[in-house]
């Protein structure tokens, strides 16, 4: 069952030095009980994608096309309509606990503020009852409740995040790097654990991420990002084995994990987004760079199964 | 040439905590973030050295206790660098002159004139009051007496490094003051000797001189400060050691032989985009780096403070870290340019002093993949070009496999596992280790496991856990590992988040009801009827870790609180196993 599906969205900031592009008609579609795995590097947009099925950008965003959730179109949807989406059917995590969470608010004010926001006439022991459920799932005690963000750690701060992502049973889970400002262990921790609750909640999770390492581990299916186009999507399996884009080539030899023994890069730097190189944005970077790539961004082909990728080496 | 550029000993960095008025009122001990605590290691001459750690563990604040950056709570780091020039240099020389010439200067004029006019100056002078014999001698002996005092106190007040000769100063000239008799010409004299075996050159071009030095090549960072080169007590003549005393700098304050440790040893920062002064051009970054470390020359002046010199030689750092064409990012914001760029710009600015030791704190962390092992890369060709050693922090063993020659494994301020990084790779030998190589993700779909992590976090390093610091996250700690109190604690409320637990919380908790004091944790049993409570704590305990409930040394009544008490920690030493340092009670 396809539970988000997201075509042709645009969305560009406004900006002095005029308009920038942070995604340009991407196409993605998240299944139910799936985790999708974002890829890009920092400026690439994929942030930006996340935010947007939320409707939560800023208001120098302009965002066209169609994010398809929850029998609405989020992207024509008016903001009451989206308020009860939000947090309800479909809830983010964002990158840094430690900011993200209220200091002046304990966990319990957290929990009530949310659940108050979409039933205002919830009863308050009814409301801790669902709290504790899901502070369990997430295997904080929930006898610090009172406790104040500050007193928890920062994997505690995440996992007390990702409890109040879960508490109506979203169907959708959007993770905006939820483990960057984390360590190695925590970071497997807390990976593990939305993993198992993806499973146990049937949920669909937005994994955005820069770590390709993490997007093997904990995702089925992939898309990579650059410069707010997609340029590849397709099954994380295949797309390990048999990455088509030259820009998910690169990006997959340049990671560095114990098995490295040489080093790799892509050339160059990552591009403006207020002044993308013509066509399609990666060729300057590109080994297989044609004439042709400078032209017009290359339309988006399918040369294999279940595979999408945007590159004139794939002709239709 | 010495092998070995930094020899770290025992090393312990602690942060004090903030205390309020009120707390500070009150007394009581003061709290340290142990940062460091207790760590040795060496780095050999041309090596890349790792140190590696989660956020917290102290790999940070090692780093840069090497460049002096941190306070040193106890132990001490000595780093030995290869003799650069045998040139001597003048410490603040314009000032020394200028302290001798207006000395001299006064001396002079008032002895001219005390001797011209045969006036009985003492009076007027608090110093010169004991004019037992007439004449102007006296005056005039009171008076540079005076002065005396008053320019050694000056100097006290002014330079740190001068403590001991102004002090000599000042004594003298009090001396001569108050005794105000000819022969104390005798001993002015005796001054005017001093005075100028501190002020010139030493002929032989050693490093012997308070007011002069060499090239420093040996630096000793200690609690006191930074002693250089052979000025240790030991090696000390004894006239050094009396009139001139330890070589001894303040770290928080400038120094000269601080400056002198800053361009042998520098530091590449993680974040570059914080690392850059953003009013500031490429090529101002590295004129400043390049001007303040230019060699001084002899009368003062710095080498090359010439502009066009110092230009040509920032172009030259820019096309030897690959920002090509120079000029052109010479004249380059640093704001307009991306990452990689701009750590690129760091590294130029830290090499600007030619540098022997680099301090390179998660240099790539910041940047973006496709560009990480551009820079690594970078980073080792000049490690060749310029002949340098590194000091390579990061939390990534992955990155740490590909650079370091030999790496140490931090955990809460403590080496948990040291040696040649090929052989902690291939068979880690301490449980953290191998927890930290599980965690790293493997970017291979198809080699998806489930991992046995640690549970829990990195503790406060304000409390550190007794015994060894990674026990109560070790999947095979053992009973003598160093349980205590809180570990109790910690078990009990990650029992009772199990709804299943939830009437024996009823029974013992809540949780704030239980103390934890080193070995024990006690609750009183005033509420409730104590064997039971006794009963239920046995019960729990049996569930409990083996290793936890092992530990446990009683668990009784003690008037109106049930205790339970631990065993005292095996101790725990760093061993040699299998080619490498680890501190780990299996071994």
């Amino acid at each position: 069952m396809t539970l988000l599906d997201i075509e042709g969205l645009n969305v560009s900031y406004a900006s002095r030095a005029g308009p920038i592009r942070a995604v340009i008609s991407a196409d993605l579609k998240i299944e139910a009980g799936q985790t999708l795995g974002l890829v890009g590097e920092s400026g690439c947009g994929k942030s930006t994608l996340g935010k947007a099925i939320l409707r939560i950008l800023p208001d120098t965003a302009t965002v066209t096309g169609s994010i398809r959730f929850a029998g609405l179109d989020l992207v024509t949807a008016e903001e009451p309509a989206l308020r009860k989406i939000r947090g309800r059917n479909a809830s983010l995590i964002f990158q840094d606990p430690m900011t993200r969470l209220d200091p002046l608010m304990t966990v319990r004010h957290h929990f009530l503020e949310l659940i108050r926001a979409h039933e205002p006439d919830a009863d308050e022991d009814d409301a801790m009852k669902r709290t504790r459920r899901v502070l369990t799932a997430v295997r904080i005690p929930p006898d610090r409740l009172d406790q104040f963000p500050h007193e928890f750690s920062g994997g505690m701060r995440q996992r007390i995040m990702i409890a109040l992502a879960l508490v109506f049973n979203p169907t959708l889970l959007v993770a905006d790097e939820p483990t960057t400002s984390l360590d190695v262990i925590v970071e497997a921790q807390i990976l593990q654990l939305l993993d198992s609750i993806k499973n146990e909640f049937e949920m669909g999770v937005l994994l955005i991420t820069h770590n390709l390492g993490l997007i093997a581990e904990y995702a089925e299916e992939m898309a990579v990002m650059y410069a707010g186009h997609i340029a590849e999507r397709g099954p994380v399996r295949d797309v390990f084995k048999e990455p088509l884009h030259p820009y998910t080539k690169g990006l997959l030899d340049s990671v560095i994990d114990l098995e490295t023994r040489e080093l790799h890069s892509i050339p160059g730097q990552p591009p403006d987004l207020l002044q993308p190189p013509s066509g399609c944005p990666f060729h300057p970077r590109c080994p297989s760079a044609m004439p042709v790539c400078t032209g017009a961004f290359p339309p988006t082909t399918r040369p294999r199964r279940d595979r999408t990728v945007a590159c004139y080496l794939y002709p239709g | 040439m010495p092998d070995v550029l930094v020899r770290v000993r025992d090393l312990k960095v602690y942060y004090p905590l903030f205390r309020g008025f009120v707390q500070r009122l009150l007394g009581g001990g003061a709290r340290f973030v142990r940062a460091v605590d207790g760590i040795s290691f060496e780095v050999q001459r041309g090596e890349v050295f790792g140190l590696v750690g989660e956020s917290g563990c102290g790999k940070s604040t090692a780093g840069r206790s090497l460049m002096g950056l941190t306070p040193i709570e106890e132990g001490e780091i000595v780093l030995e660098f290869p003799s650069a020039s045998a040139k001597p240099q003048f410490i603040r020389p314009r000032e020394l002159k200028m302290a001798c010439v207006a000395w001299w200067a006064v001396s002079a004029a008032y002895l001219a004139t005390a001797t011209y006019y045969g006036v009985s100056g003492s009076a007027l002078f608090p110093f010169g009051l004991v004019a037992t014999v007439p004449g102007p001698y006296v005056d005039a002996l009171g008076i540079v007496g005076s002065v005396q005092v008053l320019l050694g106190l000056a100097l006290w007040l002014l330079r740190p490094w001068s403590r001991r000769p102004a002090r000599l100063l000042a004594g003298i000239g009090a001396a001569i003051a108050f005794a105000s008799l000819p022969w104390g010409l005798l001993l002015f004299g005796v001054e005017v000797g001093i005075l100028v075996y501190l002020g010139t050159p030493d002929p032989s071009g050693l490093v012997r001189r308070q007011g002069l030095l060499l090239p420093a090549t040996k630096f000793t960072l200690t609690k006191d400060g930074i002693l250089e080169g052979i000025a240790r007590a030991e090696q000390q003549t004894w006239f050094e050691r009396w009139f001139i005393g330890p070589r001894t700098v303040r770290t928080a304050g400038f120094s000269w032989v601080l400056k002198q440790l800053r361009g042998k040893v520098q530091i590449v920062y993680q974040d570059p985009h914080a690392a850059l002064n953003p009013a500031l051009t490429v090529g101002e970054h590295l004129r400043h780096a390049l001007q303040a470390h230019a060699p001084i020359a002899p009368g003062g002046t710095r080498a090359s403070s010439r502009l066009e010199e110092v230009n040509a030689k920032a172009l030259k750092l820019l096309d030897d870290v690959g920002l090509r064409p120079p000029d052109q990012f010479f004249a380059k914001q640093s704001t307009d340019m991306s990452g990689g760029q701009k750590q690129r710009v760091v590294i130029a600015r830290a090499l600007a002093p030619k540098p022997l030791l680099l301090v390179a704190d998660e240099p790539v962390a910041m940047l973006d993949m496709s560009i990480r092992a551009k820079v690594l890369e970078l980073l080792l060709d000049l490690k060749e070009k310029y002949g340098l050693t590194y000091v390579f922090i990061t939390h990534d063993l992955a990155t740490a496999k590909l650079v370091c020659d030999r790496i140490a494994i931090m955990y809460l301020g403590r080496l948990v596992e040291a040696g040649e990084a090929r052989r902690i790779y291939a068979d880690p030998k301490h449980p953290y280790t191998r927890a930290l190589l599980q965690a790293i993700p493997i970017p291979d779909p198809s080699r998806r496991t489930k991992k046995e992590l640690p549970k829990g976090e990195v503790p406060d390093a304000v409390f550190p856990p007794a015994g060894c610091r990674f026990h109560p996250r070790c999947p095979v700690a053992l009973p003598t590992c160093g349980w205590e109190g809180r570990d109790f604690l910690d078990y009990l409320e990650e029992r009772w988040i199990d709804p299943s637990n939830s009437d024996e919380e009823a029974a013992l908790g809540p949780i704030e009801d239980w103390k934890s004091e080193d070995l024990g944790a006690s609750r009183s049993v005033r509420k409730g009827d104590p064997e039971v409570i006794v009963a239920r704590v046995q019960a729990a305990l049996k569930e409990a870790p083996k290793p936890l409930a092992e530990a446990v040394d009683r668990v009784a009544l003690e008037l109106d609180r049930v205790v339970v008490s631990f065993r005292p920690p095996a101790r725990l030493e760093p061993k040699e196993v299998e080619g490498r340092i680890v501190e780990c009670l299996l071994y």
